[in-house]
């Protein structure tokens, strides 16, 4: 099919099938899956400068079929999605302002590669090693597999701080929460993605889990609703750049949109931490990634 | 709930991804492939206009979508067979 926009002719059955295997992984473990689809539309023949625009499009209505999905099934708190967003969104301008000064000294590729790595290795390794340790813990304990957490220590120092004003996310089970404890979460993954590129997911995800101490399933829900926003935003921002080809973004999202579907739907079989254990291969791969990045030099941001 | 061979759960698998993609190709021949030139057209005389035309598509889209595929989800009953039982065998619940 020809997609006169991004002026390339790629396989609709092929965009389609990205947009499904993505739409698992992004369902599943509330993931936009730009470190996957952005690759592989790449490899597809798809022009650099609109691989990241139209991953963006097709991840937000992947993410709003997702998050809906996630929603009817509970796993959505919505107010707290809505202050995650705010801090995300101030984060994710200053993340990118930082890196605009930045560039000015040279090495900047480089530098932000070498710390998205660092930062990607670290999460992969201490989800795995949490996540086995709760999995011994439900059945060494015989504590309740949805609660089974192997760390707890920093949701609960973060709880207990007592600055004004504190709200309460029900939906997630949070009684009384610093509002700041929140924004800052938000801020600090904004601030993450928008100076690192990409990979807000794999950043919020476990983070909500661990520094908040939302539930793995709310957090995956919450984490998508979130997506739908955030990726909403880039879209437009892209868009009026030239650099979105909505045909394109269409079809993959026809097979996302079953693929967020399975992926939604099989949360609930599975306890948070078999979710966890499985997530904890992903920022691995965005690891992956990031290196042979900088090795081709052949994908900059 | 009683479960099934694997190789039977992937066929089960596999008929639905099949349902699923007749239906997607005919979205694709009825629909999709008649939107390149206007598309096109605004494009070329407003990208303000091209965004948010873009973003609206995307959203109808999917709303659309999921309404669809969760009626196919009730309609081929895969609480009973093909993906549901796939999920049985690898569930921790």
């Amino acid at each position: 099919m020809y997609f006169p926009i991004a002026d390339v002719t790629v396989s609709p059955v092929l965009l389609m099938s990205v947009g499904f295997l993505v739409g698992i992984l992004g369902g599943f473990f509330g993931v936009g899956g730009g470190f996957l689809a952005g690759p592989m539309m790449f490899w597809t023949g798809v022009p650099m400068n609109f691989v990241v625009g139209t991953d963006l499009a097709h991840m937000t209505g992947k993410s709003l079929v997702a998050a809906r999905r996630h929603r009817a099934l509970g796993h959505v708190d919505l107010k707290l999605g809505l202050y995650m967003v705010l801090g995300t969104v101030v984060g994710v301008e200053i993340g990118a302002r930082i890196i605009e000064a930045l560039q000015e000294t040279g090495t900047i590729e480089l530098t932000v590669g070498i710390t998205y790595i660092v930062i990607l290795v670290f999460i992969s390794g201490f989800t795995a090693w949490e996540s086995i340790r709760a999995i011994q813990m439900v059945r060494t304990d015989q504590i309740g597999v949805n609660e089974a957490v192997g760390f707890k220590g920093l949701a609960k120092r973060i709880q207990a701080v007592n600055i004004p004003p504190m709200v309460s996310f029900p939906v997630s089970g949070i009684e009384c929460i610093s509002i700041w404890m929140v924004l800052g979460v938000g801020f600090f993954t904004g601030l993450l993605a928008g100076s690192l590129g990409v990979g807000g997911g794999f950043i919020r995800m476990p983070m909500l889990v661990y520094v908040l101490g939302i539930p793995t399933h709310v957090a995956v829900g919450t984490d998508l609703f979130e997506i739908v926003f955030s990726s909403a935003y880039g879209t437009i921002t892209h868009a009026i750049k030239g650099n979105v080809d909505i045909l394109m973004a269409l079809v993959m999202q026809t097979g996302a949109a079953i693929g967020a579907q399975i992926g939604a739907n099989a949360t609930r079989f599975f306890a948070g931490p078999r979710i966890r254990l499985a997530f904890s291969v992903l920022p691995l791969l965005g690891a992956i990634m990031v290196i042979v990045r900088l090795v081709g030099g052949s994908m900059g941001h | 709930m009683k479960r099934m061979e694997p190789g039977l759960l992937f066929r089960n698998l596999l008929i639905e991804i099949v349902i699923y993609s007749f239906l997607i190709f005919g979205y694709y021949l009825l629909v999709l492939r008649w939107l390149d030139d206007w598309l096109m057209v605004i494009f070329n005389t407003n990208l303000v206009y091209y965004a948010i035309v873009g973003l609206s598509m995307i959203f109808i889209q999917a709303v659309l979508l999921d309404f669809v595929t969760s009626y196919l989800m009730k309609f081929i009953k895969t609480d009973q067979f093909g993906i549901r039982r796939i999920l049985d065998v690898f569930s921790d619940r």
